[in-house]
């Protein structure tokens, strides 16, 4: 098992280091130059070679990526073009926005989910297990920058409650919150149905049915807390589509968070934030999934580690 | 299950909390804007959202006052000995936020800074024409020789050449020299300067709040604090101000003006602002290298109906509706004007080599609802159009690299009508200037050169008419409308007016009142 | 053979399940809509009327018109034929490129497995959204390279599957029986081995469908998707962002317009996952 997490922690360094050719190439491929873009109608003659110069953009592409990787390794990735500060407290001050975005878009999936897999294992292959599951794919078929606008049409713009943009209270969570959540809960409703379905059928469930327990007593006791492990480890797994997601919603409610500084800097060319940002929401994603897989070996004791893949 | 539950919101709630809302003060004043400020270096800002904010933490030697004229700041007056210098007398005992006396060494060092390769200022083009600033710039110089400190409140600017639009370029805030030199190109995260409010905190993207500076020289401002509030959707900026979670709501787009007027409690200020919208011809490409075919499309287009779908105001130089002698070119001056007429559009056409092919427009997305009704006005008189509708920055590099035909852009922050980088042959991009039309003309430079050197008003007008008459003839570009800068407040605030230039529009935010 | 009538039962039960019913009755409307826009639409999608600025829904206009003045269900109706061909073409491309790479690692295995699977790696680490808006920024926007785009981001998952569905089916008694009888090495592959993954495909395929348009309709929202004048769901929607409050008909119609099709899409999808390969989970 300690192997097994060593060598998967060893993958991760040609990982990263992939992740962050890829990312600088495409960010240096890019047409546009930052320099002219934070500059503007204001640049002259000269000037923008000296801002080049004093940013290190008119090296050859290798020693700006040889810097940039060893400025990474040191936990110095530079300081960001637009906003003219360093990067790192830049993203530091917005990864806990994203977090708690996140967090809260989890957890609004899963009280869709939990209830609507719930009932449609139960009643399986009935209307109601139909309607459920159309009404759990509506979320991920709506864009979710849709969602949130047509949300933000219906409670601040026209019910006056619930702060339409912007952080600060928990009420500014509320929006984004179902916004990034009702695209999760598809895929999270099928698997507590799945896992649920699965349990149904288990021995001990058809035990405890003939000692005459009562059926909800039955399902909420028995077979859903046994449906429950597979259903949470999947979190991890969910962890980049969340992220994902949350660049969007974070567009769409203004909220400070790295999605949004992270789009913005994309379009501004300011390659030191985007450099550093996908380094560490990559770095996120694979740590998280390391977790997930280490968590189901704990689990399902059925899954051998080591050999090849 | 529960438990997991809990741990959820628990998670979600300790996130939240981190991050409470500042308590605001007796009388605080949140001002909406659209995007985040840049720097609050004034050496480095270059956006107008900066300018709202550096404007309130700094003052400068003079300042743009909401005429556009100049009034007297740091500077109590000045004097021109000659052509080419300038002398500023400083007023005594200004202080900055922490107690320091600003002096003429403060004043030489924001100035030199700026000019120094190290620190990369991006607005170091605009002082090279100072004597000795290109020498410094390159290194070749310790300081800049015509930036000379005579006393601790006298200073002197020398030009290398007359040099009509150099008030323009001495606004810029005067920094600390003693806090601003150590810190280099980290001041502007955590500013000092001597204008009216003090720098108090900056969340990114979010807020930045500014407390009032008791000592100011011109008295404490009225107001406590401003809170400026990053609002990228304009839709929910106006339900803030409605809800009165904002007083004041910077750019309102011409849709929302119906809702406000609806609204008793706000008020609407408009004026003409600073801005010029503008269709740009690389002349050195093909098709639109063939003078008839711009003027067919100068002639195909109807700017009024344009300007009146944007609510802007009809343009017909390179100078915005907002500044003094808009009125005289346009009614008095002998310039070309292409206003809309099909007929002398098909008669260019004809003139010209246009055979049908396909012309490109190159916008970005703001501009892509003007690219198509270019498109169906050009249609009209059977000019293939294709639109290009490109992320800000690739757009931007094509139209510097001259991979463009036709592109829609704006220009603004026009103060002077000065035109050297903007039409100047010496300026095409490739030379590092702004001549995005790759325009050459003799004649058309010789009036650029001379219209920078004539300080006389009266003659210097009568050299643009000339320029511009020049420009229209030769069409690198149409001009199309100015748009309004409009803002809304609430009507308890008292003493807000509004000015065109970012800098003037809070002017006077140290005198405004909230009355109840 | 078994898995023969496991195959057949499953097409069965597709056939009595309502929701595939459903699904399918719209895609077909969607995709004669589509066909034959010119003469379903009432107006011209381009044609611009200044003078007729955000009219609301009326008898003239359907679905109102846009800043521009342009007829909204014209330009839905057009739209409809973009959405489609991102869906299908950018699916196209992933699914190709997947299918190539996912066969190779997994028929061929040791270092070749080991460069693809890394590539997968780092892909998967990378935020998609966010390669997609790359490679259009470099690309630069237009309809072909919006699909483009959205395939190259897409392809990891087919690889992947393929590669697990072959790495299986490798080990079974019915291939090296093939094999043995000297069967080419494609042959092998094309004839014996993709039909058996072929199932677990389609389910992928049809689900990607809908994650390209929704992808598609986020780029333009961003600014960077198809170009104007063609008209884009996304691109129409979020023109109307701004002015949600005066016009509330120019956003929320083409959202409506997607979720539509993006649903049939994955209700199709979701019943096939059901009906062919029961035990596929994710």
């Amino acid at each position: 098992m300690q192997k097994y997490i060593l060598r998967r922690l060893l993958f991760l360094i040609p990982v990263m280091f992939g992740v962050s050719l890829i990312v600088f190439m495409l960010m240096h491929l890019t047409p546009g130059d930052p320099v002219e873009i934070m500059l503007g109608d204001f640049a002259e003659p000269a000037q923008i070679e000296a801002m080049r110069a004093s940013l290190g953009l008119d090296q050859p592409l290798h020693v700006q990526y040889f810097d940039f990787i060893t400025g990474a390794l040191q936990g110095d990735f530079g300081r960001s073009l637009h906003y003219n500060a360093p990067v790192l407290s830049l993203i530091v001050s917005r990864a806990g926005y994203t977090a708690s975005l996140s967090l809260a878009g989890m957890f609004v999936s899963y009280i869709i989910a939990f209830p609507v897999g719930i009932i449609s294992a139960i009643k399986r292959n009935s209307i109601l297990d139909d309607l459920g599951m159309v009404f759990a794919l509506l979320g991920i078929s709506m864009p979710n920058f849709w969602l949130g606008i047509m949300l933000i049409l219906i409670f601040p713009l026209t019910l006056g409650i619930f702060p339409a943009t912007g952080v600060g209270t928990i009420w500014h969570l509320v929006l984004p919150a179902i916004t990034l959540g009702t695209a999760g809960a598809a895929l999270t409703t099928r698997l507590v149905r799945s896992s649920m379905l699965e349990v149904i059928n288990k021995e001990y469930i058809r035990t405890a049915r003939s000692k005459g327990l009562r059926e909800r007593t039955v399902m909420i006791k028995h077979a859903l807390k046994n449906a429950m492990l597979p259903v949470l480890t999947i979190i991890g797994l969910r962890l980049g589509f969340i992220l994902g997601g949350a660049v969007i919603v974070e567009e769409v409610f203004a909220r400070p968070g790295m999605g949004r500084l992270m789009i913005n800097s994309i379009f501004r060319r300011d390659y030191f934030v985007v450099q550093a940002c996908v380094l560490l929401i990559a770095f996120t994603v694979m740590l998280a999934n390391l977790l997930v897989d280490i968590a189901y070996g704990f689990i399902d004791p059925q899954i051998k580690y080591g050999g090849g893949e | 299950m529960k438990k997991v539950l809990i741990l959820f919101l628990a998670m979600a709630v300790v996130a939240v909390l981190g991050t409470g809302p500042v308590q605001a003060a007796e009388e605080t004043v949140v001002i909406g804007m659209d995007a985040d400020a840049d720097s609050l270096d004034p050496r480095f800002n270059t956006t107008a959202y900066g300018m709202y904010v550096v404007q309130q933490i700094y003052d400068g030697l003079i300042e743009l006052d909401e005429e556009l004229g100049f009034e007297n700041v740091v500077a109590e007056d000045f004097e021109t000995p000659s052509d080419t210098e300038y002398v500023f007398h400083l007023r005594e005992g200004i202080k900055f936020h922490d107690g320091e006396e600003l002096t003429a060494e403060d004043v030489k060092f924001t100035y030199e800074s700026m000019l120094d390769p190290d620190l990369g200022s991006p607005k170091a083009g605009g002082y090279l024409h100072l004597v000795g600033a290109e020498e410094f710039n390159e290194g070749e110089a310790d300081e800049v020789e015509g930036i000379e400190v005579i006393d601790d409140y006298t200073i002197s600017f020398q030009l290398e050449e007359p040099h009509a639009p150099f008030l323009v370029d001495v606004t810029t805030g005067i920094v600390p020299k003693h806090l601003a030199e150590e810190a280099g190109e980290e001041f502007g995260d955590d500013p000092v300067g001597s204008g009216p409010f003090v720098f108090e905190e900056r969340e990114i993207d979010e807020s930045t709040t500014l407390t009032a500076f008791d000592d100011h020289y011109q008295g404490r401002p009225n107001i406590d604090e401003v809170r400026y509030r990053v609002i990228p959707e304009a839709a929910v900026g106006v339900v803030e101000l409605e809800t009165g979670e904002l007083d004041v709501l910077m750019s309102v787009s011409e849709d929302d003006v119906s809702i406000i007027e609806g609204d008793d409690s706000l008020e609407l200020a408009a004026t003409a602002s600073t801005n010029y919208e503008y269709i740009g011809f690389n002349v050195t490409n093909e098709p639109v290298d063939d003078v008839y075919l711009r003027k067919a499309i100068a002639y195909s287009l109807d700017k009024y109906a344009m300007a009146d779908h944007f609510k802007g105001e009809r343009t017909y130089a390179p100078l915005p509706a907002s500044h003094e002698w808009a009125d005289y070119y346009a009614e008095e001056a002998d310039i070309h004007k292409y206003e809309f007429d099909l007929d002398r559009a098909q008669e260019m056409i004809e003139q010209s080599d246009y055979d049908g092919e396909t012309v490109t427009i190159k916008t970005s997305e703001g501009r892509q609802e003007q690219a198509q009704i270019l498109q169906q006005m050009m249609n009209q008189v059977n000019i293939n159009v294709d639109i290009e509708v490109l992320e800000w920055g690739t757009f931007y590099d094509d139209v510097v690299e001259g991979e463009a035909e036709i592109y829609l852009l704006g220009w603004f922050g026009i103060i002077d009508p000065d035109a050297y980088i903007f039409f100047h042959s010496e300026m095409t991009p490739d030379q590092g200037g702004n001549n995005r039309m790759f325009y050459e003309n003799e004649e058309a430079d010789e009036l650029i050169e001379k219209g920078r050197q004539t300080l006389e008003p009266e003659e210097r007008r009568e050299v643009y008419a000339d320029l511009f008459e020049v420009l229209t003839d030769d069409l690198p570009n149409i001009f199309l409308y100015s748009e309004q800068d409009m803002y809304a407040y609430q009507d308890n605030i008292e003493g807000f007016e509004v000015g065109p230039y970012p800098v003037t529009i809070l002017n006077n935010l140290k005198d405004i009142e909230i009355v109840d | 053979m078994a898995e023969d009538t496991a195959y057949s039962r499953g097409l069965r039960q597709l056939k009595d399940n309502l929701r595939v019913k459903i699904s399918l009755l719209i895609l077909i409307m969607l995709v004669l809509m589509a066909i034959f826009a010119p003469y379903i639409s009432p107006q011209d999608p381009d044609e611009m009327n200044l003078g007729a600025s955000l009219e609301p829904p009326s008898s003239e206009h359907w679905l109102g018109t846009d800043r521009m003045g342009r007829d909204m269900l014209s330009r839905i109706i057009y739209g409809t034929r973009v959405s489609l061909l991102v869906g299908v073409i950018a699916v196209g491309i992933s699914g190709t490129l997947g299918l190539i790479l996912g066969t190779l690692a997994g028929y061929y295995g040791g270092i070749i497995d080991g460069i693809i699977m890394r590539l997968v790696d780092i892909l998967l680490a990378f935020p998609s959204i966010l390669l997609a808006i790359s490679l259009v920024a470099v690309l630069g926007p237009s309809l072909v390279n919006v699909m483009f785009a959205i395939g190259i981001v897409n392809w990891v998952s087919y690889a992947r599957l393929i590669r697990g569905e072959l790495l299986s089916l490798k080990e079974k008694e019915f291939i090296s029986a093939v094999r043995a009888m000297g069967a080419s090495t494609p042959r092998i592959i094309i004839k014996h081995m993709l039909p058996n993954a072929i199932a677990p495909i389609i389910v992928m395929a049809t689900l990607g469908m809908a994650g390209a348009i929704i992808t598609e309709s986020s780029l333009s929202f961003l600014g960077i998707g198809v170009q104007p004048p063609t008209p884009s769901w996304g691109q129409m929607l979020s023109e109307g962002r701004e002015i949600i409050r005066q016009a509330w008909w120019v956003s929320t119609f083409p959202g409506v317009a997607i979720m539509i099709v993006v649903l049939a899409f994955n209700l199709l999808g979701d019943s096939l996952r059901d009906a062919l390969d029961p035990n596929l989970v994710e």
